[in-house]
C-alpha cells in the first residue's frame, strides 16, 4: 500500500502545471525525433542534456524520459510507413507493420502500435511502482554465464524469426556475427577488420546498418519496380483496426508486455532482446505462423508492447542499483549526476520526489502519447499519398542527416549507402535482414560474455550448466533448436516459403 | 613527456608576432585580447552521460559563465579518444577548439602503432581539469576484510583473484597492473566494455575485486554492498577516513588517481591558452560546480599549465614503466 501512497505523492508532482508541460513537450519532441529516420532519442537527449542544467531535477528527468519513450513510440511510425528502423527495437516492427502498410492497412498498424505501447506503458509503470526494489535483485543474479546463455537462446530464436529457408537464415546470422566482430576486441584491445578507419574502432554503427539494410534497400527496390508510382499509393482501406484485429491484438500485447518487462530489467543487452523475443513467441504459439511477415497484427502488437515495456523497466536497474542498462540510461544517469544526484539505491529514499514523480509522469506521458498520436494517424497515412518520386529523395536526405547526427561521422553515411546496396541485393536473393541484425546485436555481447564467463570460472565450461538460470536458458535454447530441426516443423516452414514465392 | 620545452616556447614566441604581422583576419581574431568572441567547442572522446562527460559539462558550464560565451561540449566517441582528438585537430587552430582527454593521451601512442596523429607534437596541455580517486573494493560478504589479507591470499594463489577492468591502458587498469607488479602478485584480468558492469559483477559474486573510479562505485557503497580496501589518491578520502591509500599500504608506485585534462592544438597562441587555463581554474573554485562533482567523488582541479606539464611528464614515466614491465600490449 505504501507504494500507492508514494505513487499518489508522485502524481502531485507530475501533475504540477510546469511538469505536465515538460512531459508534454518531451513526448512531443520524442515522437517527432522518433518519426524522423535515424535521429534517435540518444542524439536528441545528448543535445538536450545541457538544457536540463536550468530545470528542476524532477522536471528534467520527466522531460528526458518523455523523449525516450516518445521516441520508442514514434520510431514505430517510420518503421511501419517507410520500413525504416531507427533503433533496434523497431526492426521487428518493420516485418509485419510495413507489410500492413503495403496492403493499405497503415492506419490499423499505427493504431495497434499506439494502443500496444499504451497498454505496455501502463503495466510497466505499475510494475516499477510495486516491485522495483525486489526485482532489481534479478539484475544481480545475471552474470556473464547467464548473459551468454540468454544470447544463445536469442540467436537460435533468430532462425524462427525468418520465414524463408533455414539455410539462408543461418547464412544471414553468420554474416551478422561477422559484421559484429568489426572493431576493438574488448579482451585484448586489438583491432579486427577496422581497415585503419578510427571510425570503425568501436565497430559498425547499428543505425547505418539497420537503416541501410531495411530502409535504403527498400527504396532501391521500389524505384526498380515498374509500378513504383503506385506502390505506396495502395488504397488506404481504413484507419481504425477492425474487430478481428482487436481480438488478435489483446493477448499479443499482453504477452509482449510481460516479455518486455522482464528483459528490460536486465542490464547490458537484455532489453535489446525484448521486441525480438516477443515476436518470436507470438509466431511460435500462433496457430497460423505463416501469416507472420505478411502483415499479422500480432507481429506489430507484441514487439511494440515489448519495446515500450522494456524502455520503462530499464529504469529499474538505474534507479535501484545505479547500473545503467543501455546507452540511453547512461544519459539519464548523466542528467541526474549533473544535478548532483547519484543514481542508485538512495534515490528512492533521499529523492522520493524524483523517483515517484518520474514514475507518475510515465503514466501521464503514455496517455498523452496516445492523445497526441491517434489523431496524427490520419496525417501520417496521408503522407503515403505523396508521389514516390518526390517522396524517396526526401526519405534519403532524412536518413543521411539522421545517420550523420548519431556520431557526426561521414563514414557512417557512406556505410549507410553500402548497406543500402547490400540490403537491395539481399532482397533480390530472398535473404532476410532481420536475423542478420539480431546476430549483429547479440554476437559481440555473446562473445564478450562467453570469454568473461570462462575467465570467471577459471576456464571451466561447466559454469554454463551448473548455474541454474544459465542451465534453464540453455535448455530452452535446445528446445528451440529441436523444434527447428523437427521434420514436421520444417515441412510447415517449407510450405510457408513456397506460398510466398 | 610532451616535448614542449623552452626551445619550443622560444620558437613560438618568435613565430607568433610574424603570424600576427601577416595580418590574416583569422590570426588577428585569434589574438588573445578579445577572446572569446564566439562559442568555443570542447570535444571529448568520453560517451555522453559518463563520468568524464559529466565532469566536462559541469566544468565548462561554469567556464561559459566566466568567459561570457557558450562552451559547446561535444562527444566524439571511438578509437580510445582518437576520433575526438582528430576532430579537434580538424577545427581551425584559433583557440576555439579544445580536447578533454585522460590517460589515453599518453598511453595510446605507447600501445598503438601507425597513429594518424602525433599527440605530443600536435597538442599542447592547458590544465588538469579534474581528478577521480581510485577505489580498490570487494563484495561486502567477501572473505577479505583488509587489503593485506587480500594480498596474502593472492601471493599464495597466483591467478585466482579475478578483477574487472574496462579500458586497456586507462588509469584503473594501470593501477591494477602496478599493484600486481610492485606487490608481487598475479590477478586474473577480466575485461569489460563499461565500468558499471564491473561493479554489478563484484556485488553479484562473479568477480573478487574491483578497481574503479570512486564515482562508478558510489551507488554500491551507498547500498552497503561493497567493502573498500584501499583508495588510490594522494590523501585519504574525506568521505572514507578509515580507508588507507595504496601508498600507506606500501605501494606508493600504484597509488594513483584518475584524471581528465584539457588540451588544445600546439599552435594555438599562448595568451589564449593562459586565458582558458585561468577560466578553468576559476571554475574549479566555483562552489556550485565543485559541489556537484564532489557529490559523486570527482574533484575539480584547474592546475596551472606548468604544473599540468610536470604532472603529464610524471605520468609518462609511470605508464612507460608499467607498460614495459607488465608487458601490456595490444
Amino acid at each position: 500500500m505504501d507504494s500507492f501512497v508514494s505513487l499518489y505523492h508522485g502524481f502531485t508532482i507530475a501533475l504540477l502545471p510546469a511538469n505536465i508541460l515538460y512531459c508534454l513537450s518531451g513526448t512531443l519532441v520524442g515522437t517527432l525525433i522518433g518519426v524522423l529516420p535515424g535521429i534517435g532519442p540518444l542524439s536528441a537527449i545528448a543535445i538536450l542534456l545541457p538544457i536540463t542544467f536550468y530545470l528542476e531535477p524532477a522536471s528534467a528527468l520527466i522531460m528526458l524520459a518523455g523523449i525516450y519513450y516518445g521516441a520508442q513510440y514514434g520510431g514505430s511510425t517510420s518503421a511501419i510507413l517507410l520500413n525504416l528502423p531507427g533503433e533496434n527495437s523497431s526492426v521487428v516492427t518493420c516485418l509485419d507493420g510495413h507489410q500492413m502498410a503495403r496492403q493499405g492497412r497503415a492506419g490499423p498498424a499505427l493504431a495497434v502500435a499506439a494502443l500496444a505501447s499504451l497498454c505496455a506503458g501502463v503495466v510497466a509503470t505499475l510494475v516499477i511502482a510495486l516491485f522495483a526494489p525486489p526485482i532489481s535483485k534479478l539484475a544481480l543474479m545475471f552474470g556473464p554465464a547467464e548473459y551468454f546463455s540468454l544470447m544463445v537462446l536469442g540467436l537460435i530464436a533468430a532462425i524462427v524469426l525468418a520465414h524463408g529457408s533455414v539455410l539462408k537464415a543461418l547464412g544471414m546470422i553468420i554474416l551478422g556475427l561477422l559484421l559484429g566482430c568489426v572493431g576493438t576486441d574488448v579482451e585484448s584491445g586489438s583491432l579486427r577488420m577496422a581497415l585503419g578507419f578510427p571510425g570503425l574502432f568501436d565497430g559498425i554503427g547499428f543505425v547505418p546498418l539497420a537503416m541501410g539494410l531495411f530502409g535504403v534497400g527498400e527504396i532501391i527496390r521500389n524505384i526498380e519496380s515498374d509500378h513504383h508510382q503506385t506502390v505506396m499509393q495502395t488504397r488506404i482501406r481504413d484507419l481504425w483496426p477492425s474487430r478481428e484485429d482487436f481480438r488478435r491484438f489483446w493477448p499479443a500485447a499482453g504477452r509482449g508486455t510481460l516479455v518486455g518487462c522482464i528483459l528490460g530489467i536486465l542490464p547490458g543487452g537484455g532489453a535489446t532482446l525484448g521486441s525480438f523475443a516477443a515476436y518470436t513467441i507470438e509466431k511460435k504459439i500462433s496457430r497460423t505462423p505463416e501469416r507472420f511477415g505478411k502483415g499479422a497484427v500480432e507481429g506489430v502488437a507484441a514487439p511494440e508492447a515489448a519495446n515500450n515495456a522494456g524502455a520503462q523497466t530499464s529504469f529499474i536497474p538505474l534507479l535501484t542499483l545505479g547500473i545503467p542498462s543501455n546507452a540511453m540510461m547512461a544519459l539519464m544517469a548523466g542528467a541526474l549526476l549533473i544535478h548532483g544526484i547519484q543514481p542508485g539505491p538512495r534515490v528512492i529514499t533521499s529523492n522520493p520526489d524524483i523517483f515517484w514523480g518520474l514514475i507518475a509522469s510515465m503514466l501521464l506521458g503514455n496517455a498523452l502519447l496516445v492523445v497526441i498520436n491517434l489523431p496524427l494517424v490520419g496525417i501520417w497515412v496521408q503522407l503515403l499519398r505523396v508521389p514516390y518520386h518526390l517522396f524517396y529523395p526526401m526519405i534519403l536526405v532524412f536518413c543521411c542527416i539522421g545517420v550523420y547526427t548519431v556520431n557526426s561521422s561521414v563514414l557512417d553515411v557512406m556505410l549507410l549507402m553500402v548497406f543500402g546496396f547490400l540490403g537491395y541485393m539481399l532482397s533480390k536473393w530472398r535473404c532476410e535482414p532481420a536475423p542478420l541484425l539480431l546476430a549483429f546485436v547479440l554476437g559481440p555481447l555473446m562473445e564478450e560474455n562467453l570469454r568473461r564467463a570462462m575467465q570467471v570460472s577459471y576456464g571451466d565450461p561447466a559454469i554454463f550448466v551448473t548455474r541454474p538460470i544459465s542451465a534453464g536458458l540453455l535448455v530452452a535454447a535446445l528446445g528451440c533448436l529441436i523444434l527447428v530441426l523437427l521434420p514436421a516443423f520444417r515441412r510447415t516452414r517449407e510450405v510457408a516459403f513456397q506460398e510466398e514465392s | 613527456m610532451p616535448r614542449i620545452d623552452r626551445r619550443d616556447a622560444l620558437k613560438f614566441a618568435l613565430a607568433a608576432p610574424v603570424v600576427l604581422a601577416a595580418g590574416r583576419l583569422g590570426a588577428q581574431e585569434a589574438s588573445g585580447t578579445n577572446w572569446p568572441t564566439r562559442p568555443v567547442q570542447v570535444i571529448t572522446g568520453f560517451g555522453p552521460g559518463g563520468g568524464g562527460d559529466i565532469a566536462t559539462r559541469v566544468t565548462f558550464q561554469a567556464v561559459s559563465e566566466i568567459l561570457k560565451q557558450p562552451m559547446v561540449v561535444e562527444n566524439r566517441t571511438g578509437g580510445n579518444s582518437l576520433v575526438a582528438a582528430q576532430a579537434v585537430l580538424g577545427l581551425p587552430h584559433d583557440g576555439y577548439g579544445y580536447l578533454m582527454n585522460g590517460l589515453q593521451q599518453l598511453v595510446t601512442p605507447l600501445l598503438m602503432k601507425d597513429l594518424p596523429i602525433n599527440y605530443q607534437a600536435d597538442f599542447q596541455p592547458v590544465t588538469q581539469m579534474v581528478k577521480y580517486p581510485e577505489t580498490i573494493s570487494v563484495a561486502k560478504d567477501s572473505q577479505w576484510k583488509t587489503f593485506e589479507e587480500l594480498m596474502a591470499y593472492a601471493k599464495e594463489n597466483p591467478g585466482r583473484i579475478r578483477y574487472g577492468t574496462s579500458g586497456i591502458g586507462g588509469v584503473p587498469h594501470i593501477v591494477a597492473e602496478a599493484i600486481q607488479l610492485y606487490g608481487g602478485v598475479k590477478f586474473r584480468n577480466i575485461s569489460y566494455r563499461v565500468a558499471p558492469e564491473i561493479a554489478r559483477d563484484v556485488v553479484g559474486g562473479q568477480l573478487d575485486l574491483a578497481v574503479l573510479n570512486v564515482s562508478t562505485l558510489t551507488p554500491m557503497i551507498q547500498a552497503d554492498k561493497v567493502r573498500l580496501l584501499a583508495v588510490g589518491n594522494d590523501t585519504r578520502l574525506q568521505q572514507f577516513p578509515d580507508v588507507p591509500t595504496l601508498a600507506e599500504l606500501g605501494l606508493p608506485k600504484a597509488n594513483h588517481a584518475d584524471w581528465g585534462g584539457i588540451f588544445t592544438p600546439a599552435d594555438v597562441p599562448a595568451d589564449i591558452v593562459s586565458q582558458m587555463q585561468a577560466a578553468v581554474t576559476q571554475a574549479a573554485k566555483t562552489p556550485s560546480a565543485y559541489d556537484k562533482l564532489a557529490a559523486q567523488g570527482t574533484l575539480m582541479v584547474g592546475s596551472s599549465t606548468a604544473d599540468f606539464k610536470v604532472f603529464l611528464a610524471n605520468w609518462q614515466g609511470i605508464v612507460e614503466e608499467v607498460v614495459r614491465e607488465a608487458k601490456i600490449s595490444l
